[in-house]
């Protein structure tokens, strides 16, 4: 402390010794108009596209609008302070935000700065919140998964480290669900989650965090969070900076998911600036760059090659449908960006099927080469015999009196495994559980147990596994695969548990 | 130089600097500031003198959307902020 003391003393007298040699040169203008979070400022010649700007009373704005006699600015802050005539300086730098492990556990603002009330973050480090994605000689192809903890996604829908998925979907369909659950899944892995929420309502984002707090989750997250309170324009840079604390772990070799909590309301905020800057209005009123927008900022997810540290960053975007109309602008925008998406819907929310992932429309274009071999060895069995139960499903809708047995038993395995695919909220599986229980299922163990049973049944059976031969789930954990013996194991203790279950 | 508002108020074109101080100036001062201004930007200038007590001491000169800020405001803006920065 006294050496901290003796430092802060030397620093103090060598700022005051070199008091008095700044004369600073800037580029200045005077504001001519102020209002909705905008501001048109005069002179500022040689201010740049996207440069931070100083207002008086310490606020920032930020040049978007590069005109021929002004400059069309959004204000980062209380607009009400700024008044005509004030003086806008130009300062020649982008706006950045503080990175680091610092920030882990910690709740803050697009500009960094805390929301919770644990105090100043001590980080060094700062990087600019916009910035061109790593180009291909940088990357590589995404070889590692995503542990999602949820079976109907690890199983059908595999995400890989450094692939970006679209979660999309009604409201209250289960979005963010799927997002919170894949961060409280990570527990005591290597992945570090980023959730921003962006134009949410502050009552929702408090209780993402006080989830994500009793699960322990925040030990491994950052929250970035702008509030439907704040502003456009904060909003509008919610997610580039969120993306920018996880390229900071990218590159020092680590992996990161970050989750955008949505960007449907991101794209209003962007919608809203650009009306208010007057920039020409497209298609419904959308300005002409919403989709640069939206690529630019996915584009970052990476998956970095070996020499380069091999480190990825995995994005989750959420948007938001209405009336589950997915061919709406944005969403369709989003799904031609990003690697796949999942798809809920609210018909199968309410017919209790949870997660409501409608496995038709879902896809995972990149995710399948980074499955575990494990779940591979499940998971194909799994997609066929579901996919053979809807097309019967649909055929014997008219009438399903006089059925041949193998059909009968077919449209029976199918009623299962929907059954097992139903998962509660808050509820990650280790990979170990979800191939025992799919291995199950596929090889026909669980045909005799009552539709109705099969979820009680499920918990009975990882109890069972649990308490009687829990080295089944942790080999599986460790070798990724089912090797022959284990599969034999296997097929041993599911006959064992059958015999001692009531069903 | 950008943003530059010529007149023809002298036999030439003449630059306009506003020049702001804490105190007011005296003709002899103008006269003077003129001279050292017109060195450095080749150019002739007209000096719009104003005050304002709230700069402390030094100058402001503003040409065009160029600000030159040797206030004692300023210095003392830049040591808050350096200082602030060290209590970080």
């Amino acid at each position: 402390m006294a050496t901290l003391g003796k430092d802060i003393v030397s620093a103090i007298k060598r700022q005051i010794e070199a008091f008095g040699a700044a004369v600073t040169v800037a580029n200045v203008g005077t504001v001519v108009e102020v209002g909705d979070g905008i501001a048109r400022v005069h002179g500022l010649s040689t201010v740049g596209y996207n440069e931070l700007l100083q207002f008086p009373q310490n606020i920032m704005g930020l040049a978007l609008n590069l005109e021929e006699d002004n400059v069309g600015a959004v204000i980062l802050g209380d607009c009400s302070q700024i008044k005509e005539g004030d003086e806008v300086r130009s300062t020649g730098r982008a706006i950045e935000v503080p990175v680091g492990d610092a920030l882990i556990g910690r709740i803050v603002d697009p500009l960094g700065r805390p929301r919770d009330d644990k105090g100043l973050i001590e980080t060094e480090r700062t990087r600019p919140v916009e910035r061109v994605a790593p180009n291909v000689v940088l990357r590589k192809p995404v070889d590692t998964p995503v542990h999602s903890g949820i079976k109907a996604i690890d199983s059908m829908i595999p995400i890989g480290r450094g692939q970006r998925e679209l979660i999309i979907g009604d409201r209250s369909t289960g979005k963010s669900a799927i997002a919170i659950d894949i961060i409280i899944a990570q527990k005591g892995g290597d992945l570090i989650c980023i959730y921003v929420a962006i134009g949410q309502k502050t009552s929702k984002v408090a209780q993402v965090i006080a989830t994500l707090e009793d699960y322990g989750a925040m030990e491994h997250t950052i929250v970035v969070a702008a509030d439907a309170s704040d502003s456009a324009p904060l909003q509008y840079i919610a997610p580039y900076a969120g993306c920018a604390i996880g390229e900071e772990f990218m590159e020092q070799g680590k992996d990161a998911l970050v989750v955008y909590d949505d960007l449907y309301k991101h794209a209003l905020a962007y919608r809203q600036l650009s009306l208010l800057l007057r920039r020409p209005p497209g298609r419904e009123a959308y300005p002409g760059d919403i989709f640069y927008l939206h690529s630019r900022l996915l584009e970052r997810a990476a998956k970095l090659a070996p020499e380069y540290g091999g480190g990825s960053l995995t994005a989750l975007p959420i948007v938001e449908t209405q009336a589950g109309d997915i061919s709406a602008y944005i969403p369709t925008n989003v799904i031609s960006i990003t690697d796949g998406q999942i798809y809920l819907e609210r018909g199968l929310f309410d017919t209790g099927i949870r997660p409501a992932i409608n496995v038709g429309l879902s896809v995972s274009r990149v995710g399948g080469s980074a499955q575990n071999k494990a779940m591979r060895q499940v998971a194909s069995k799994l997609r066929l015999e579901l996919a053979q139960f809807r097309e019967l499903q649909a055929f014997t809708q008219f009438g399903a009196a006089d059925l041949d047995k193998a059909t009968r038993e077919r449209l029976e395995r199918g009623r299962r495994i929907i059954e097992v695919l139903k998962q509660p909220q808050y509820f990650p599986m280790s990979l170990g559980k979800e191939v025992m229980i799919l291995y199950a299922v596929t090889s026909g163990y669980l045909d005799h147990v009552p539709v109705d049973k099969v979820i009680a049944c499920e918990e009975n059976f990882h109890r069972f596994m649990q308490t009687n031969h829990p080295e089944l789930e942790q080999r599986i954990n460790e070798d990724k695969e089912i090797k022959p013996e284990i599969e034999e194991a296997l097929k041993a203790t599911i006959m064992e548990f059958k015999q001692g279950s009531t069903y | 130089m950008p943003h530059v508002s010529f007149s023809k108020d002298y036999a030439q074109t003449a630059l306009h600097i506003e020049v702001v101080t804490a105190l007011a100036l005296d003709n002899g001062d103008k006269e003077w500031l003129s001279s050292q201004f017109e060195e450095i930007v080749g150019h002739k200038v007209i000096i719009e003198a104003k005050v304002d007590p709230s700069i402390i001491g030094g100058f402001k000169a503003k040409i065009g959307d160029m600000l030159i800020d040797a206030s004692i405001r300023n210095r003392l803006e830049t040591l808050r902020k350096s200082l602030a920065e060290l209590g970080k």
